[in-house]
């Protein structure tokens, strides 16, 4: 069994905006959470994989990883 | 409110009271999570840490901007924000992240300002200039 977590920096800190295990989730609520990931993604947020230190950026929703997402940032 | 005692909290070493349902609680706790041991370290005792990159090392700081060495040399300040009004631990997170994965997307978000050095500036070039002019008439006088 492998808990996942799709969190999001906010106001609050951080923000989990879904959470599963990988081995018993539908492919509806999977669908759900990539929708959402896209979208986010459309909105200029970055994603990062933070599973076990590995702290990259990905460009895709990844059922197996640890999600962080990161609003949009600029120059200040 | 739920509120405890931590006492890695500063870097003074004193004990403070944290807050830990506090947006800046769970965002440093979030970034102690992300950080590999040796920059969690460094961050729990000075509220900043190094990232080394392929062009410069960098300081990322809680309360200020981050720095950039280059060859030993502090040359510049990097200013990068979030979208939305987050902990300013947050947006270290993001600059961990971004850093780590793709430098030039850093340098390409941030703004980057050259930090001031000992390069002489106008003023100092006309004193300098002046005092020369000073030193030649002063040499001359002698001379005749």
């Amino acid at each position: 069994m492998a808990l996942r977590k799709m969190r999001m920096l906010c106001a609050g800190g951080d923000k989990t905006l879904a959470e599963w295990d990988t081995q018993t989730i539908s492919q509806e609520q999977l669908d759900r959470i990539e929708a959402e990931f896209n979208s986010k993604m459309r909105e200029g947020f970055l994603a990062a994989d933070v599973t076990d230190g590995r702290n990259v950026l990905i460009k895709k929703f990844n059922r197996n990883v640890e999600t962080l997402l990161i609003p949009r940032v600029q120059g200040g | 409110m739920q509120r405890s005692r931590l006492s890695t909290a500063s870097s003074s070493g004193q004990a403070e009271f944290i807050d830990r349902t506090s947006a800046s609680f769970k965002a440093r706790e979030l970034l102690c999570e992300i950080l590999p041991a040796a920059a969690r370290e460094e961050f729990l005792a000075h509220d900043a840490f190094h990232f080394k990159g392929e062009r410069a090392i960098y300081r990322i700081c809680r309360s200020s901007q981050t720095e950039i060495w280059l060859n030993g040399r502090l040359t510049a300040h990097a200013c990068m924000q979030l979208t939305i009004p987050a902990p300013s631990y947050d947006r270290m997170i993001a600059e961990y992240l971004i850093l780590n994965s793709d430098e030039n997307l850093y340098w390409n978000k941030a703004n980057i300002l050259r930090a001031k050095g000992p390069v002489l500036g106008l003023s100092e070039l006309l004193l300098i200039a002046f005092n020369l002019v000073l030193l030649v008439k002063l040499v001359f006088d002698c001379l005749i």
